[in-house]
This record gives C-alpha cells, sequence and structure tokens, in this order.
C-alpha cells in the first residue's frame, strides 16, 4: 500500500463499492444514512426451529427462497453466481457459499428477490398459509441409506444444501462423495417433480 | 401410495369428464386427495401474457404450494417471482367476501339479491347510457358473456377493455399489415434465433420465462445475439451483446432507416417481397396503392444522418442492425411489447417493424419472426379473439360490418337489427364520457383504472358521482368511488380459460372454493342478465323468446345458471365455450374443443381436426406446412391479405413527434412502466410479504448525470410536475434500471403515489392506444 497509485486506486474502489451498494436497494422514503456496507431487511419469513433451511426465507415448501442478503447487483444476474457458482469458495468467516443447485439458468433475480427496507410501505397482511416439510425420506432398515424426501427438478446439486454450506441437520456425514443419487433415491410419494400427470389420462376422455 | 392416488384422481377427471359432456360437473380435485392430502393441478399462471403452466398444490380446500408445470411446453417448469407465489395472492386478509353498496356516501354490506336488483334497475334507466371496461385477464368465457350481454343483448358496443392501454397497437398494425389480428410466430422461434433485437423491451422484467428461455441458451454453447433498442438501460441490456440508446418516438426513424439502407444496397429479400408484399402509403387504415419504386423513393428521407437527427443512434449503430437484416442466413426475431404499443403512432411502428422483416425476408421460417409480447394473460384469448372491444364483435369481426353484424345475430339466436351499427367508445374515450355524464353508469371487471387510466384528474376523477359497479377480490381505488362493489372469485377458485401471446389457449378447472360470499364474474353477469329478463327488457330474450343465456341440460331442460347453487355444480365455462367456439371459424381462428384442452396443456390455434380424428395444433401462422389453411405451393399466403391476394402490405408510415416533448417548463422525458415484482396496479401482488418486501414501494429513477447536476441522490424526495398533475416520490439512482439523460422512470404499482396523476391521455390514432411513455415533465428536488 506504499504505492500512491495503488492506494488511490483502493479508495477509488472502495468509493464505487459504496455508491453501489447504495445504490442497489429500492430507496425509502428518507434518505438512506450513509452506513454502507451489506445490509438485509429480510426477516425470516416462518420460523425454522429445526434448522433444516426448509421454510425459513420461503413462502411454501419449494418456493424459491428470497435473499438472505443485502445485494449490490440488482441489474446483473451473473453477479449472484459470482459467490454462488463456486463450488468451494470459503467466505473470510469460514462459511462455505452455497453453490447454485441449477447451473442451468443464469437470471438468478427471475425467482430470488431480496428484501428492502419496508418502513412505512403500503401492504396487506397475507392469511396465507405455506405447504409444509413432507417429512424426512424413510430407510429400508437402520444402515441404508435414506430416501430423498423432496423432488429433484432444480435441484441437481445435491450439495447446494447438502454439502458444506448446508445447515447443520441436512449437512451431508460425507461431502467428499458426490454421487448422492447412487444410494439415495427419489421418494414418489414426496417427489412431485411429475405431479398429476394429465398426459397419462390421454385416451381416457 | 402413488398409483392410489392417481387411480383416484384419475377416477375424479373420468368423473369430471363424463359430467362435463352432461352439461355439468363436479370439480375433479375436490374429491381427490393423495397419501400427503395434497392434489396437484393445472393450470396457466394468472399474471403475464407468457401463459406458463403452473401445478397448484392444494390442501384442505386452500392453495398451499406453487410450482411449475414441465410438462408445458411454454416454461418446461420454470417460473418467475410472481407465478411461484400466485397462490400466495388469493389470501391478503382483506379480501371482499359479501356485496357492498353506497348508502348514505358509505359502501355498505348487501345480500347478493340487493346488489343484483340495484344494478339491473340502473341499466333499465337508460341501457343505451350504460358501458362496461374490462380486461386482459378476463377469462374467454367471461369476456364471451359480457360481449353477449352487452352487444347481443343490451344493444349496447360501449364495451372496452384495458387491453386498449396495453396492445390494441399491436392488433391494429397487425390487421393493417396483413388482414388479420395475432402474431403469426411462436415462442419456438426464441429457440434457434441468432439474433433478437428487443424493440424498446425489457423481458428480462416483464416476461422473465422467455427471457430466461432466450438467454439461457448460452449455457448449452449456442450463440444468441441480443440487441436491446431502448431508452433505458434495464435489466436486459445487461445480457445484450449491445444497446443501442434512441430517442423517444425515434424507433420511427430507426425502422425506416434500415428499410431504406436494404432497399438502397440491393440488400433485401427481392424474391420473398415480390411474392408476399404489396405496397401501401397513407396514415389511416386504408392507404392507397404504391409502387416499389415509389416506396424506395419515398425511402429516400431516412438516410443514417436523418436517422441520427430524430432518431438519436449513430450511422454505426444503424448499420449494426442493417446488417442483421442483410445476412441471408442470419435468423432474427423482434421482440416488443408496451415500448412499441404505449405510442402515439403506435399502429405505424408496428407496421414498419413488419416492413423490415418482410423486406429481409426473415418472417415465417424457425427462428425468423415479428413477435408481439403481450401483456397480459388472456389479451390475445379474450379481448382479441371474443373481441371484448367497442369496434369489435367475437371471432375478429367488426361492429361497423353488416354481415358480421348479421352473423353474430345468427350465432346468438337474436332477432336482426339487435347489434347496434356504430361501435362502442375505446377506453379513453369511454372514461372520458363517464366524465362529462354522456355515460351515466359503468360495470369495471378485473382492472382497475382509478389507478391505470392516463390523466386520473382528467378521466376518473367524477367516478363516484356515476353508477360504478366494481367486481374485485380487494379494496382498489376504484371500488373507493363504486356504488356497487361486487366479491369476485379468482383464478383457481373458478374455471377459466386463457390465451398467451402464442395463439395458446389453456384451460384450468376449478380447485378452492371462494371466500366468504365471493362468486364467479360469469355468474354476476348472467344474474344481472336474467333480473333485467324477469324485468322485462326485451333485449335480454332471444329470438324464440326465451332468457338470452339458455343452455340445455342432458335431461333436455334449461340449465338455471343465474342461480347461484345451480351456477356452481355446473361448467359454465364448457358450456359458454363450446357456444363462442362456432364464432371462431370465420376468421379461420378454429380454436379446439373445450374437451381438446382439459387433456392438453393448451393448444395453438387454428387448431383443426385430422383424418385419424386426433386435433393438430399450428405452431407458425401462414406457413405451408404448419398452417392447415395456406394454399399449397404458397410457401407464405397471407390468406387473410387486404387486397385478397395472399399477400401482406409494406407501408409508407413517416417519422412524425410526439404530441408533447419536453420544454424549458417540463424539460424531462417521463415514462412509467411495471416492475417484476408487481403486477399492473399491485392489488394482486402488494398482498404477497415476498414481492412486497423486494419492492415496496414507488420511486422515481433518474440519470445519474442528471441526479448530479441537480444535486438529488438516492433515497432524496423529488416533485415531478406536468401539465397535468404532480407527484412526490423518492429517487433511485443507478438502481434497477438507467433511464437515458434527460429522461425519468416511474413504476404504477403504487396506489398512494399514482403517476397517472402526470401522465397524458394522448393516443394513436388508429388503434386508441394512450401513450405512457412520453409526455413532459419537470423534476425538482423537495
Amino acid at each position: 500500500m506504499k504505492n500512491p497509485r495503488v492506494l488511490a486506486a483502493g479508495v477509488l474502489a472502495l468509493l464505487a463499492g459504496w455508491f453501489l451498494l447504495r445504490a442497489a436497494e429500492p430507496p425509502a422514503g428518507q434518505p438512506v444514512p450513509g452506513t454502507g456496507g451489506p445490509r438485509s431487511f429480510a426477516q425470516p419469513i416462518r420460523p425454522d426451529p429445526v434448522g433444516t433451511n426448509v421454510t425459513a426465507n420461503r413462502s411454501f415448501w419449494g418456493a424459491p427462497p428470497v435473499m438472505p442478503h443485502g445485494f449490490a447487483g440488482d441489474r446483473d444476474g451473473h453477479y449472484c453466481l459470482e459467490c454462488h457458482a463456486r463450488k468451494t469458495r470459503i467466505e473470510k468467516r469460514q462459511q462455505a457459499i452455497a453453490p447454485v443447485p441449477h447451473a442451468e439458468y443464469t437470471q438468478c433475480q427471475q425467482c430470488h428477490v431480496k428484501g428492502a427496507d419496508c418502513s412505512g410501505a403500503v401492504f396487506r397482511e397475507s392469511a396465507f398459509v405455506g405447504l409444509d416439510f413432507l417429512g424426512k425420506g424413510t430407510r429400508a432398515h437402520a444402515l441404508a441409506p435414506p430416501t430423498i424426501p423432496h423432488k429433484t427438478f432444480m435441484r441437481d446439486n445435491c450439495l447446494s444444501c447438502h454439502g458444506l454450506a448446508g445447515k447443520q441437520r441436512i449437512k451431508s456425514p460425507h461431502p467428499y462423495r458426490s454421487q448422492c443419487q447412487q444410494c439415495h433415491v427419489p421418494d414418489a410419494t414426496k417427489n412431485h417433480d411429475r405431479p398429476v400427470p394429465w398426459s397419462e389420462l390421454k385416451g381416457e376422455f | 401410495m402413488l398409483s392410489n392416488r392417481r387411480d383416484f384422481l384419475k377416477q375424479a377427471a373420468l368423473a369430471a369428464a363424463s359430467s362435463v359432456l352432461a352439461g355439468t360437473m363436479i370439480r375433479p380435485a375436490q374429491a381427490a386427495e393423495g397419501a400427503d392430502g395434497l392434489v396437484w393441478q393445472k393450470a396457466p399462471c394468472r399474471f403475464c401474457g407468457t401463459g406458463c403452466g403452473v401445478m397448484v398444490g392444494v390442501k384442505d380446500g386452500r392453495v398451499v404450494a406453487v410450482q411449475g408445470d414441465l410438462e408445458n411446453p411454454v416454461n418446461r417448469g420454470l417460473l418467475c417471482v410472481k407465478g411461484y407465489h400466485a397462490g400466495v395472492a388469493l389470501y391478503g386478509k382483506d379480501r371482499l367476501t359479501t356485496p357492498l353498496i353506497r348508502k348514505d356516501g358509505q359502501l355498505t354490506p348487501a345480500s347478493w339479491e340487493e346488489a343484483i336488483e340495484a344494478i339491473a334497475r340502473h341499466i333499465l334507466k337508460d341501457p343505451s347510457k350504460f358501458s362496461f371496461y374490462g380486461s386482459g385477464q378476463w377469462t374467454i368465457p367471461e369476456g364471451y358473456t359480457v360481449m353477449k350481454f352487452m352487444k347481443g343483448g343490451l344493444g349496447n358496443n360501449h364495451v372496452d377493455p384495458n387491453a386498449r392501454l396495453c396492445m390494441a397497437s399491436a392488433v391494429v398494425g397487425m390487421v393493417t399489415t396483413y388482414g388479420v389480428d395475432e402474431p403469426s410466430g411462436c415462442y419456438d422461434d426464441l429457440d434457434t434465433a441468432d439474433t433478437v433485437i428487443l424493440w424498446g423491451n425489457n423481458p428480462a422484467e416483464m416476461h422473465p420465462v422467455l427471457w430466461s428461455r432466450i438467454v439461457d441458451r448460452r449455457l448449452k454453447g449456442q450463440k444468441v445475439e441480443i440487441i436491446d433498442l431502448g431508452t433505458r438501460r434495464t435489466r436486459s441490456t445487461e445480457e445484450a451483446d449491445h444497446y443501442l440508446e434512441f430517442t423517444p418516438q425515434g424507433d420511427l426513424a430507426i425502422a425506416n432507416g434500415i428499410c431504406h439502407a436494404l432497399v438502397k444496397s440491393g440488400e433485401l429479400d427481392r424474391d420473398w417481397v415480390t411474392k408476399h408484399c404489396n405496397f401501401r402509403k397513407g396514415g389511416d387504415a386504408d392507404g392507397e396503392a404504391m409502387t416499389f419504386e415509389d416506396y424506395a423513393k419515398w425511402l429516400e428521407t431516412y438516410t443514417p444522418e436523418f436517422v441520427q437527427k430524430v432518431g438519436g443512434i449513430r450511422p454505426a449503430q444503424l448499420q449494426l442492425l442493417v446488417d442483421r437484416f442483410a445476412d441471408p442466413n442470419r435468423k432474427i426475431v423482434s421482440l416488443w411489447c408496451m415500448g412499441m404499443n404505449q405510442h402515439t403512432r403506435g399502429t405505424w411502428i408496428n407496421n414498419l417493424v413488419y416492413n423490415v422483416h418482410f423486406l429481409s425476408g426473415k418472417f415465417g421460417k424457425p427462428g425468423s419472426t415479428a413477435f408481439s409480447l403481450t401483456g397480459q394473460p388472456s389479451a390475445c384469448g379474450t379481448c382479441r379473439e371474443v373481441g371484448t372491444l367497442g369496434h369489435a364483435l367475437p371471432g375478429g369481426r367488426i361492429v361497423a360490418n353488416e354481415d358480421h353484424r348479421k352473423q353474430c345475430e345468427e350465432l346468438w339466436n337474436i332477432p336482426a337489427g339487435r347489434i347496434g351499427a356504430k361501435p362502442g367508445h375505446h377506453a379513453v374515450a369511454l372514461f372520458d364520457a363517464l366524465q362529462k355524464g354522456d355515460l351515466t353508469g359503468a360495470w369495471v371487471q378485473v382492472t382497475n383504472p382509478a389507478q391505470s387510466m392516463p390523466n386520473l384528474n382528467g378521466l376518473t376523477s367524477k367516478l363516484k358521482e356515476r353508477f360504478l359497479v366494481v367486481s374485485d377480490i380487494y379494496p382498489t381505488v376504484t371500488t373507493d368511488q363504486a356504488a356497487v362493489v361486487l366479491p369476485s372469485a379468482m383464478w383457481v377458485e373458478k374455471n377459466g380459460m386463457f390465451g398467451n401471446s402464442e395463439r395458446r389457449t389453456q384451460q384450468w378447472f376449478k380447485m378452492i372454493e371462494p371466500p366468504g360470499q365471493a362468486r364467479d364474474d360469469v355468474w354476476q353477469v348472467i344474474a344481472v342478465a336474467r333480473r333485467l329478463f324477469e324485468l322485462g327488457h326485451p333485449g335480454m330474450k332471444n329470438k324464440d323468446g326465451d332468457f338470452l343465456f339458455t343452455f340445455k341440460g342432458a335431461d333436455g331442460k334449461p340449465v338455471e345458471l343465474w342461480k347461484w347453487d345451480v351456477f356452481r355444480q355446473t361448467n359454465a365455462d364448457r358450456l359458454l365455450f363450446e357456444e363462442y367456439r362456432p364464432f371462431t371459424a370465420m376468421k379461420k381462428y378454429s380454436l379446439a374443443p373445450y374437451d381438446e384442452l382439459v387433456k392438453s396443456r393448451g393448444l395453438r390455434w387454428p387448431v383443426v381436426k385430422t383424418p385419424e380424428g386426433t386435433w393438430k395444433e399450428t405452431a407458425r401462422r401462414f406457413v405451408e406446412g404448419e398452417d392447415p389453411y395456406v394454399k399449397p405451393g404458397s410457401g407464405v399466403d397471407f390468406y387473410w391479405g387486404r387486397l385478397k391476394d395472399g399477400k401482406a402490405l409494406i407501408w409508407a408510415r413517416p417519422y412524425e413527434a410526439p404530441p408533447e416533448v419536453p420544454d424549458e417548463k417540463f424539460p424531462f422525458w417521463l415514462r412509467t412502466g411495471r416492475v417484476l415484482e408487481h403486477w399492473h396496479p399491485g392489488t394482486m401482488t402488494r398482498r404477497v410479504p415476498q414481492l412486497h418486501r423486494a419492492m415496496p414501494r414507488a420511486y422515481v429513477e433518474l440519470n445519474p448525470g442528471d441526479a448530479a447536476r441537480l444535486n438529488i441522490s438516492t433515497g432524496d424526495k423529488v416533485k415531478l410536475s406536468s401539465r397535468r398533475g404532480e407527484l412526490v416520490l423518492p429517487a433511485w439512482i443507478n438502481g434497477r434500471s438507467t433511464p437515458a439523460r434527460g429522461a425519468v422512470f416511474v413504476p404504477f404499482f403504487a396506489e398512494e403515489s399514482l403517476i397517472n396523476l402526470v401522465t397524458l391521455e394522448a393516443h394513436c390514432p388508429l388503434s386508441k392506444e394512450p401513450d405512457y411513455k412520453k409526455c413532459a415533465v419537470a423534476v425538482a428536488k423537495v
């Protein structure tokens, strides 16, 4: 940092970052105090007592979660993938960052929205009660691998949730193994990948 | 366990299908319950015109989850954030659950009988001064019922939808270009296009699933070039290879500039043009013939220099577009929506974009088409096909045509001459007539005009003084002005059918009961019609003296649809749709039978029966080998061509300045629009916590340069004022989007920040669609 040009560039980058972060949230009624830094106004949507990541930040089991943190790149989807696409990136707090579970999509913010300061904004309450977790998978016997208790469409990277970044209760005890579906198979009673196959009813009308 | 559930559902579906045939039905979901108590059924999404398929999960009579439908070819399992939360929108705590009648200035709970009586008595006073204002979110049977009630019953043509504010310019554009409404191409073209050009379009927020369908091709190693021709940097711009920023209204000059360059250099597809096009000049809908040579001469104004002067893009940028169209091997799709349609020359710019595609022969081939996206889920299915517009009649017919009126009178079995020969008011004129008192009453369904019309001070400030009936699901700024409020069933609380942007008609069944006393919009109209019949209004009788909405049940007796208990046990959608379907034959729309739509994830019309007895949809209209009505050997056949020679028209439409341009007093352009999270006036989406938290309030976007000059930073209060009204909003700079220098953008979803107090009601003289994208405002820090 002895080189003044490096220092200047650093200050510039910090300033730019600060402006970006400020710009990233919809404006509140009052000017935002210049605190800077990533902030989140997103409250957990439903309690998550068991720490499985099943309900927190989702309106129902299967809904896309809202972003649990502030985010500067409102406009750019690829920005999300800077962190979430890297399989083993370790944040400075030594927490792993979940890689995207559906790498075939890039327009993240089409489904995942972030929280903003809602103080004073017009909102009418909702009485919606979302679908809950349908329960754990089953085991044939105590030593058998459990079945997959949820759909796998858009969840083809199991390690997104069950890898290092996963919450304790659902973390894999063997994250070094990546071929999950070799042992864990979907449970049709809890897998809604193909809900009511109307097409199979063809010809019966 | 799964097979149990499947069997159960099969049984239920079979029971439903057979009772459908008998004219009455039960709802398949009602009885069916899977092992986990959860039943999934198909429906199209409630929101935009993309028409994504969703699977709605119902448990204990409530919607508990929504997911993308993997079997639907539109979205293949993907949804956007609004779609996933469509089910949440049903459960706002302030749902309207009882009819309300204004007594002593207060909306007071009333019975359905009282409300229906009040409406019928008002209409009876002067049926000719009553009007109906509907929506592109009407289901097909809803729009059809209203058309029959108003035009076939009251003999009153004053029916217009909010879709007038949305796609009227596309309609008139297509009708003047190839003689019939609705696009030729389909979403499949997005999968193979080499270049996608966005004409003032932001699909990343407005049609997110289609946008993913285009952009995510890149992950598969496919090359798709995106050119964003815009006036504002948006999320779509982030994915674009080129961003060409033009001056508002400059699109007219740019399109002509491309044609000029193609003709001048000879890089046009001369064979295609000779075979499939005629040339036409003039500003109106009829115009007069011109030769190719005349057209080439006419184009000479549109030099790159001229285009730069009025359109704002540099000659090199224009050349970039020209090069794409001049490349004979390149497949190009043009996409547009409100940018081109909400335009005081909306019809012209629609014509001109077709010109570009015709001259370059980039039309009617897989991956090459000019495609107008619709904003609402059934703007096509209901407003355009059923024709719920002042000047229109069902199935592509128009009021002004005597034969068309006769055909409708015959199909409806009503006396000759019942349908009025004078077209009804278009939306702006309708509210103007209400404002002035020329119309004394209006019934509004599935829309919120006191928020969404332009120039609210000038058009909707006196609604309280008229007899305003509003059918809605939540209180809005429009219900605030109503004399009668009717609580409606929404989406999967009723049977329904929508028609999306690519001519796909989709059907769904009722899955849950509406809350409280809320009832279907179709029932509301039939109940009022029946009351008028009982009170002796002659229009409510058909030629045989029977009630206008008479349907015979399996037992040969009339189904008493006006009785709620009968209605809710009957699949009125099937009865109404099958009555409507013959209307679609004349213009070769040829919609599929109801029962085929039950089985499919929607079918794209024209749908014709094959010799094997199956029903075949049409991906691309006017294209040989795909569209069954095309003359063999023609390749592309515009069989509704204005000159009856199978050809489309290339129109010489000039550049024209917008009616209000920034000046010293009002130095900024104002444009309004939507955001990803909110649907139109936010009536539904502002009751979804996830959507609200992401986008809690309206704002004004400024260009950073302008903001610096005016010393405005994010969060500062800014006053916008125009010749019509003013509004104070917080500023957002470098946020969701960045408008061009000298322009500001405001979303219109917030009822506490009505930007339409500021906007202008100037509209395209041909399509009557107002221009929400261009008016002049002053900007001041408060």
